[in-house]
């Protein structure tokens, strides 16, 4: 575990967190994430956690053999920070240094792709992967989620 | 044939014989060293193999689990390849579970599933519904999880708590919890399991085996032995002749 979830939440918003939402994941979600996972997101139903102009999301997509746990912060209609929480693989763990991640900051969607690109690590590509489809993922949901 | 010239003879003789005998050694050793040294890069390390015959060769015979933990009617068992519920995998697969729960909540069962950093809940066709985390739960790791005697999910690492729903939780006493715990399991869950138990082995161990000659038993590492000593000594000869060649073509005089 790099960062429990429970501390990803106090550096996003603090001592208290917000009491988290629900996000059922129903066909027509289902079907964009479809897009981004190459299958359908392998639960029911999300939490998230909403102040003002911020939602943050935890998501777990498999890099190679194992999820990945993560945690993505969107402002308006962009990303403003990723981080890595819990890192199963065996290698590849280099996704979690802040050098990589920085370049989550900022990152829009545009055509179903990240804008602007966030550049691969030789030897992580698959957890990079992971991590690219879940960012397109937490900016897809933050669009379907209620305000 | 002077003496020099009758050993030439004798050594090409030679030297093609144990061409023939290491080659096809040397061609198979070539192939899955490449194969062990690239094997990540062409994914085989994720890879693994269950040929029934391979299996019995290694000595490996299918498993099925002796116990599993029961909840309301339903059986969670885990394999070597899968955690099971009532036979049937579940997708992404948890692991390593530390035991199981199942409520009635508003007129549906819920199954919760315990691993040591998460609460997964699915509905009664193993379908997920939700993974709690330390973000969604009253605490970051887990050690056991049970039902109260009203009917709740408890979960415990240090402090217990117990919810009637999977969203909100309250303090208890962890005595008042009958925790969950592996029990036997019923000779139809055993055969269910049993497909999901069979041996398998990573192939790269397979072509490690292979490329050492283990894989062929006792008598297989001597055979490589003996391709590798055939190797040295065509390596020598083949020296020995091209030398031999050259001092001839500048016309010295043969030793």
């Amino acid at each position: 575990m790099l960062l429990p979830p429970d501390e990803f939440l106090r550096q996003t918003f603090g001592p208290t967190a917000p009491t988290p939402q629900t996000l059922w994941l129903d066909a027509a979600t289902q079907r964009q994430l479809k897009t981004i996972f190459g299958h359908n997101y392998p639960q029911a139903r999300l939490r998230y956690w909403r102040v003002p102009g911020k939602t943050a999301w935890i998501l777990e997509d498999i890099g190679k053999e194992f999820p990945i746990t993560a945690g993505f912060v969107v402002g308006k209609a962009a990303l403003d920070s990723a981080n890595v929480l819990i890192y199963r693989e065996t290698r590849g763990d280099e996704i979690r240094y802040p050098t990589f991640l920085k370049q989550f900051a900022g990152a829009k969607l545009a055509s179903d792709r990240l804008q602007p690109e966030v550049d691969g690590i030789s030897g992580a590509t698959l957890s990079v992967m992971a991590m690219q489809r879940m960012a397109r993922a937490a900016l897809t949901l933050d669009a379907l989620a209620p305000p | 044939m002077s003496g020099p010239g009758r050993f030439g003879a004798y050594l090409r003789h030679w030297h093609r014989r144990l061409g023939l005998f290491a080659s096809a050694f040397l061609i198979w050793l070539a192939v899955s060293g490449v194969l062990l040294n690239e094997g990540a890069r062409l994914g085989l390390d994720n890879i693994r193999v269950s040929l029934p015959l391979l299996m019995h060769w290694y000595g490996l015979n299918a498993l099925p689990p002796a116990d599993g933990y029961a909840a309301g009617g339903h059986w969670l068992v885990t394999t070597s390849d899968a955690t099971l519920l009532d036979g049937l995998p579940l997708t992404p697969q948890p692991a390593p579970v530390l035991g199981f729960a199942a409520i009635n909540s508003g007129g549906h069962t819920l199954l919760f599933v315990a691993t040591p950093d998460s609460l997964i809940l699915l509905d009664d066709t193993g379908q997920r519904i939700e993974t709690l985390n330390a973000a969604t739960l009253p605490m970051a790791t887990l050690r056991r999880i049970g039902r109260t005697a009203e009917g709740q999910v408890a979960i415990q690492d240090l402090d217990a708590y117990a919810s009637a729903d999977g969203e909100t939780w309250t303090p208890i006493t962890a005595s008042a919890v009958q925790w969950s715990a592996r029990e036997p399991l019923p000779e139809a869950q055993r055969q269910r399991a049993a497909p999901y138990a069979q041996p398998s082995l990573p192939l790269l161990r397979v072509l490690a085996d292979a490329h050492s000659g283990r894989l062929f038993g006792r008598g297989g590492p001597l055979l490589i032995d003996l391709s590798a000593l055939a190797a040295i000594l065509l390596a020598a000869s083949g020296i020995w002749m091209i030398w031999r060649a050259a001092r001839r073509r500048h016309h010295l005089p043969l030793s």
